[in-house]
C-alpha cells in the first residue's frame, strides 16, 4: 500500500508534466499550423459618407463645418420637377447655427436653389451632442459609376426591400 | 476511489483467488460495480445518461452554421489564437485584427472565446462540427466538474438533481454545443455557489475547533474570485449574481462564526482583489479600444433603449433599415463619435435616454412582464435553431417536447424555492439564502434586458438545486432542528426579507402592469 500511494502521485505528476510538455510544443509549433481568418462581421467598417468621398457631393462641393448624420438621401418629384431631399441630424450647434453655416456654404459657393430648414429636438439637455434635425432642398445631381457609390449604408440611400430595423 | 490494487488486496484478504481468476477489465468494472452502493449507481447511471444524450444529438447539431452572437464568439476565438501565433513567433500583434474581432463592440465579454481559442491554435481553420464538438466535450466536462464539487460539499442528492436537470434537458444538452456562454456561466455560478457553502461550512467547523485545518482565506477567497470572474466573462450580466452570492457568504458566514469574521473579511477582500485583478484587463483593454470607459460590456443603453424605449426613436428617429435592432443603433452611434470625437458609448447613450423619454412606470412594468414571458415560454426555443441541415435525423421535435416537460415543472419548483423559507439547520438555510439569491438576481435580467429562450441556461443549475433543497427539506419535516437557535432564527429572518423582497417586486410590477 505504501508503495503504491507513493506512486499514484508521481505518475499523476509525470502525466501532467507531459501533457503540458505536449500543449506547450502544440503552442510552439502552432505558427506553423496556418493562421485562422476571422470574419469581423461584427464590427464591420463604417461605410464613409457619400457626400464627402466624392460619391454625392452636395452642390457646389460644399462641406458642411459642423457634425452631422445623414439620415437619408434622396430624388424626390415635385411639382417643380425632381429635387434632391437631404435629411441629416446635426450636432453642438443650434439649428439656427446650422442653417447659417449651410447658408453662408453655399452662397459662398453661389449655389441658391437652396432651401434649408432645421428642427432642434425637444426634450433633450442643452448640452446634448445631436441637436436636431435639418432638412436641405437641393438641386438634383448625378452620382459617379463605382461600386461604393451604391453602398446604401454610404449613400443613406434606402430601397423598399431593406427591412424596418425595428 | 480506492485504486486497483486495494481492491484487488480487499478481495484477496476475502478468499479470492487472484491467481487462478484474473479478472478482466469487463469483471474489474462489475467488481467495482457491485462494490458501489445504491446512491452511487444511481449517479453513475446519470452521468452516462448525460453522455449518451450529448453523444446521441451530436449529430443532429454538428453541422449547424454560427447563429447570432455566435459569430463574435468564434471570431475573437480566431483573433486570439493569430495573438497566441504572434507571440511565440516573436512578431508584433495585429493590433487592428484583434481590435475588430476581439474588443468588437463591446457588446460581450471574451470568456467563450478564450475557451475556443486553443481549439483555433491547434486546428486554425476548424470547421463548425469540429466546434461544435470541442464546444460539447467542454461544456460536459465542465457539467460533470461541477457536479463533482456538488456532491463534495452539497451532497448526492443535489448532484443527482443537477444531473437531471439540467443534465439531462434536452435543449440544455443541444446548448452545450453552442458558442454562447450563457450555460458555462450557469455551470461556474453553480461551483461558485458550491464553495460558498464549503466556505461556510469549514469557516463554522474552525470557529468549533474541529474539522480539517482549514484552507488559508487568501487561498479560498482567490477560489471564489476566480470562479466568480470566470462566470461574468461568460455572461457579463452574471456581475450582480456573484456580488449577491458574496455578500450574503459573507453575512451567514459572520452570523454562524463571529469569532472569524476577520478571516471571512479577509476571504472576501481576496476574492474581490482576484476578481478585480482579472476584470481590469478586459476594462482596460476595451476602454482603450473603444475610446471611453468600459467596465464589462458596452450594450447597456443600447438595450434599455430597445427594450423600454420607443424603437422608432433609438436613432432620434427611426434607424437606418437593412438591419437589425442591435446593428442600426450601433452605426449611428459610431457616426457620431465619427463626426464629433465622442465616444461610441456616449452617443449610445444619449441615444437611450432620448429613446426613453416616454417610459412610465406603468409603460416599464408592462415591458418586464413581458420580458419575463420571454425569459420562460419558450425554453426550446433554440431547439430548430441548432438543428444542423445535415443532421440525419430530426432531434428538433423531440428535444422541443421533452424539454417542455422537464423545464416548466423545473420553473415552478424554481419560483417555490423563491417563496420557500426553509427553517432546516444552518446548511440548508444558507443554501436556501444563496439559492434565492442567485435566482434573484438572474430575476434582474427581465428587469432590464429583452429576454429570450437561452436566458434560463444560466439558471439551470439552480433549479435542480432547488428541488434537491426543496427534496431535502420535505424529508426532514417535523424533525428536530440542531444548532444555535438564534443564528438560526437570524438566517430564517434573511430568507424571510429576500422572500418578501420578491414578491413585493412582483406585487408592484404586477399592479403597475396591469
Amino acid at each position: 500500500m505504501a508503495v503504491s500511494e507513493a506512486r499514484r502521485p508521481r505518475s499523476a505528476r509525470r502525466a501532467v508534466a507531459a501533457l503540458g510538455a505536449a500543449l506547450l510544443l502544440l503552442i510552439v509549433l502552432s505558427p506553423t499550423f496556418g493562421r485562422a481568418d476571422p470574419t469581423g462581421s461584427y464590427r464591420p467598417e463604417l461605410s464613409p459618407d457619400a457626400r464627402t468621398n466624392g460619391c454625392w457631393p452636395l452642390p457646389g462641393g460644399v462641406r458642411l463645418d459642423f457634425g452631422y448624420q445623414v439620415r437619408s438621401d434622396e430624388l424626390v418629384a415635385t411639382t417643380t420637377g425632381q429635387r434632391r431631399q437631404l435629411v441629416l441630424h446635426y450636432d453642438q450647434v443650434s439649428g439656427e447655427e446650422a442653417v447659417d453655416s449651410v447658408e453662408s456654404g453655399f452662397a459662398a459657393a453661389g449655389v441658391t436653389d437652396v432651401q434649408v430648414i432645421a428642427d432642434d429636438f425637444v426634450g433633450t439637455a442643452p448640452d446634448a451632442v445631436v441637436r436636431g434635425q435639418m432638412v436641405l432642398d437641393l438641386p438634383p445631381s448625378r452620382p459617379e459609376g463605382r461600386p461604393e457609390c451604391r453602398a446604401p449604408f454610404s449613400t443613406k440611400k434606402f430601397t423598399p426591400d431593406m427591412d424596418d430595423r425595428s | 476511489m480506492p485504486s486497483t490494487v486495494l481492491d484487488e488486496e480487499v478481495h484477496a484478504r476475502h478468499g479470492r483467488s487472484l491467481v487462478s481468476d484474473p479478472p478482466g477489465p469487463a469483471g474489474l468494472l462489475a467488481r467495482r460495480w457491485a462494490d458501489l452502493e445504491r446512491a452511487q449507481r444511481v449517479l453513475l447511471g446519470l452521468v452516462a445518461a448525460v453522455v449518451l444524450l450529448r453523444v446521441g444529438l451530436y449529430p443532429g447539431t454538428a453541422g449547424t452554421p454560427v447563429y447570432g452572437d455566435e459569430a463574435y464568439y468564434v471570431d475573437a476565438a480566431r483573433a486570439l489564437s493569430n495573438l497566441v501565433r504572434d507571440l511565440v513567433s516573436f512578431s508584433g500583434p495585429d493590433t487592428a485584427e484583434l481590435s475588430q474581432n476581439v474588443a468588437g463592440n463591446g457588446w460581450f465579454m471574451p470568456g467563450m472565446s478564450i475557451l475556443l481559442t486553443p481549439l483555433f491554435v491547434v486546428v486554425p481553420d476548424a470547421p463548425i462540427e469540429l466546434v461544435r464538438a470541442y464546444l460539447g466535450l467542454a461544456s460536459t466536462a465542465l457539467l460533470l466538474l461541477a457536479v463533482l464539487g456538488v456532491r463534495r460539499h452539497l451532497g448526492r442528492v443535489s448532484a443527482g438533481a443537477v444531473l437531471v436537470v439540467p443534465g439531462l434537458v434536452p435543449m440544455y444538452a443541444v446548448f452545450g454545443f453552442a458558442a454562447y456562454g450563457d450555460l458555462v456561466a450557469g455551470l461556474l455560478v453553480l461551483m461558485l455557489l458550491t464553495q460558498a457553502v464549503a466556505l461556510v461550512r469549514r469557516t463554522r467547523a474552525a470557529d468549533r475547533g474541529a474539522g480539517p485545518e482549514p484552507v488559508a482565506a487568501w487561498r479560498h477567497g482567490i477560489h471564489l474570485g476566480l470562479l466568480g470572474i470566470a462566470a461574468v466573462y461568460f455572461r457579463s450580466s452574471v456581475s450582480i449574481l456573484v456580488v449577491g452570492v458574496l455578500a450574503v457568504t459573507l453575512v451567514a458566514g459572520v452570523l454562524l462564526a463571529r469569532a472569524q469574521w476577520r478571516r471571512l473579511v479577509a476571504t472576501m477582500v481576496a476574492a474581490g482583489a482576484a476578481f478585480l485583478v482579472l476584470l481590469a484587463p478586459w476594462s482596460a483593454y476595451a476602454s482603450h479600444e473603444l475610446g471611453g470607459r468600459v467596465l464589462t460590456t458596452t450594450s447597456v443603453p443600447t438595450v434599455l433603449a430597445n427594450t423600454f424605449g420607443d424603437r422608432d426613436d433609438v436613432c432620434y428617429g427611426e434607424c437606418d433599415p437593412g438591419s437589425s435592432i442591435w446593428f442600426s443603433p450601433l452605426r449611428y452611434s459610431r457616426e457620431v463619435a465619427r463626426a464629433t470625437g465622442i465616444s461610441e458609448m456616449q452617443a449610445a447613450a444619449e441615444m437611450s435616454v432620448y429613446a426613453r423619454a416616454d417610459v412610465t412606470a406603468e409603460s416599464y412594468a408592462r415591458d418586464v412582464l413581458d420580458n419575463l414571458s420571454r425569459y420562460l415560454r419558450n425554453p426550446a426555443g433554440f431547439a430548430r435553431i441548432f438543428e444542423s441541415p445535415t443532421a440525419p435525423y430530426p432531434t428538433a421535435e423531440v428535444v422541443g417536447a421533452l424539454t417542455y416537460l422537464m423545464v416548466f415543472p423545473a420553473f415552478l419548483v424554481g419560483l417555490v424555492m423563491l417563496l420557500y423559507v426553509d427553517r432546516r439547520g444552518a446548511g440548508a438555510q444558507v443554501q436556501s439564502l444563496l439559492v434565492k439569491v442567485a435566482i434573484g438576481a438572474l430575476l434582474v435580467q427581465p428587469f432590464v434586458h429583452i429576454a429570450g429562450s437561452r436566458y434560463w441556461m444560466t439558471l439551470g443549475p439552480l433549479l435542480g438545486l432547488s428541488a434537491a433543497l426543496l427534496y431535502g427539506a420535505r424529508r426532514s419535516r417535523g424533525r428536530p432542528v440542531a444548532g444555535d437557535v438564534a443564528t438560526l432564527a437570524w438566517l430564517t429572518r434573511l430568507q424571510v426579507v429576500l422572500v418578501v423582497g420578491a414578491v413585493t417586486a412582483a406585487t408592484v410590477v404586477v399592479a403597475l402592469a396591469v
